[in-house]
């Protein structure tokens, strides 16, 4: 089986597939360059595997669509396949809407999916990156005129680490909201700022990124996010996997509160 | 005449090693003025939009020109007063003569100061629509989708409507239609949100919404919006329509008749993203 962020040799003319949900991704390695292929699944299947299903010595199909081709003129022979946080922001749709009482500063643990990155030979630069579950596009903002496009995803919250059921390709995040204002703080949604945050492999077999707290200020319309420096769960080997997309000077930064509760 | 021969007068009176002077400081300017461009092409590009980067590096190519040429002159003999009372005496004559292009250049600085659009932005002026390609002085250039040159003054740009397609990420579909009477609309209502949820490209929020318009002789008139990138709106647009189509088919949904498209006398304003 293979772990993601390892390195796979493959032979000239050889062909691996990645079960995503709604597709498979067919890589073959050509003379001087690697083609990338895709085709869809029949029956869209949810993940179930927290690795991620490769299978090699994968025969092509001849509709397979192309999506892209990476000709650098030289025999490369190895593919690296990279977790990262998504490129976009990832707005978390509650099952249910919270209210966070004046005063109190509850923790929660969140699942954020996981980009996956194809890097060839000692390339920097990815040169495909997807997700195993789909994740729509929407808009996050007060209107149509001031807002960003993220991903949207659905989750609920768990209050303990090992409540739940963890969902494959995705990184456990602690979050903690804390409501300084003398209101209550209602949200259904929630805009993880995903692109600063980076991705940990905790004792081998699952993915964290840094805990993140959110603070809605007293008397302003603004909250405030603090990154952490390190993964909040206790470990014993600790592997950075992905830097984060974007570096922020500070560690805490300031946002209108309608660009991270919707 | 008088004036004319004032002017030219020093020019007799310069020797070949003048001429050589003023020849060598037209070259020096031309150099300068290329080390100037180029050297803040970085710096400019970098912390302005694309069309003041375009003005402003106009602007500095000229001033450099002009300085130097001002410094070659002098070499021969020109007093720079006179050649000042002669420019100012002119730009009285040409600006009577030029009201228009006077007109244009403060309707450019409006729009600049403005900033309604900038290079690349696709806009729609009058019975024009296409691809913003320079802005300048007295004219924007315009590359409309059937790829024609289109110069628009910058008086008419003011005077008038511009519609600019690409100032905000996002941007919506709206299909209207006719359905027969017995159509359930609220059950295509629910068909239609799947065949959205099915497209990569119409976002889950703002949310896909059918309004009931009216009811007519012809059936039930509807609308159905959803909301796409700007980018790749049209892409998004055709296979929305692909996907419903075959959707509302299956279901047994009857389309009466579609909003009828009043030809146009300029089709590029019509035509979509190339």
């Amino acid at each position: 089986m293979l772990h993601a962020a390892e390195a796979l040799q493959l032979p000239l003319g050889e062909a691996i597939s990645i079960q995503a949900q709604h597709e498979t991704l067919y890589i073959q390695r050509q003379p001087q360059q690697w083609q990338l292929s895709r085709m869809p699944r029949e029956h869209p299947q949810c993940a179930l595997n927290p690795e991620l299903e490769i299978r090699h010595q994968a025969t092509v199909p001849v509709d397979a669509e192309i999506i892209q081709r990476w000709t650098s003129g030289e025999q490369e022979s190895t593919l690296r396949i990279v977790p990262a946080m998504a490129d976009k922001n990832l707005v978390v749709r509650l099952g249910q809407a919270m209210m966070i009482p004046s005063g109190r500063r509850p923790k929660f643990y969140l699942s954020l999916p996981l980009m996956y990155q194809l890097y060839i030979g000692n390339g920097k630069q990815p040169f495909y990156e997807f997700f195993i579950e789909k994740l729509p596009l929407t808009w996050f903002g007060s209107n149509t005129r001031r807002g960003e496009l993220c991903y949207q995803f659905f989750s609920d919250v768990e209050h303990e680490v090992d409540s739940g059921v963890r969902v494959p390709h995705r990184a456990m995040l602690e979050l903690r909201l804390c409501n300084r204002d003398g209101d209550h703080l209602s949200l259904d949604k929630i805009n993880l700022p995903a692109q600063y945050l980076p991705v940990y492999r905790v004792d081998g077999k699952s993915f964290w990124t840094t805990a993140l707290t959110i603070t809605n200020e007293k008397l302003t319309d603004e909250l405030s996010l603090h990154y952490g420096k390190t993964v909040p769960c206790r470990h014993e080997v600790l592997q950075l996997i992905s830097e984060p997309r974007l570096r922020s000077e500070a560690r805490t930064i300031l946002r209108a509160l309608e660009a991270i509760i919707g | 005449m008088d004036i004319l021969q004032q002017v030219l007068q020093p020019l007799q009176g310069a020797d070949w090693s003048a001429w050589l002077r003023a020849l060598g400081y037209i070259a020096l300017g031309l150099v300068l003025r290329n080390l100037v461009v180029h050297g803040m092409r970085k710096y400019v590009d970098n912390h302005t939009s694309p069309h003041k980067a375009i003005l402003f590096r106009r602007a500095m190519s000229y001033t450099v020109l002009f300085i130097f040429l001002l410094i070659a002159l002098s070499e021969l003999g020109f007093h720079s007063g006179v050649l000042l009372a002669v420019a100012g005496v002119l730009s009285v004559a040409i600006g009577f003569a030029s009201q228009t292009s006077t007109s244009n250049f403060i309707s450019g600085l409006f729009l600049l100061g403005e900033k309604s659009f900038k290079v690349g932005d696709v806009v729609g002026v009058q019975n024009t629509r296409g691809e913003v390609i320079s802005i300048d002085w007295l004219a924007i250039k315009i590359r409309t989708f059937d790829n024609l040159y289109v110069r628009v003054p910058n008086d008419d740009l003011i005077k008038g409507h511009v519609i600019n397609f690409s100032k905000f990420a996002i941007r919506r579909i709206d299909l209207q239609m006719w359905l027969a009477l017995d159509t359930d609309i609220v059950a295509l209502e629910t068909l239609l949100a799947e065949v959205a949820r099915g497209h990569d490209m119409i976002l889950s929020e703002p949310l896909p919404e059918l309004f009931r318009l009216s009811i007519g002789v012809l059936g039930v008139q509807v609308q159905w919006s959803v909301w796409a990138q700007q980018e790749g709106f049209f892409t998004a647009r055709s296979k929305l329509i692909d996907l419903m189509l075959p959707a509302m088919h299956n279901a047994g949904v009857v389309i009466t008749q579609t909003p009828s498209v009043v030809q146009g006398q300029d089709n590029s304003y019509r035509m979509p993203y190339p």
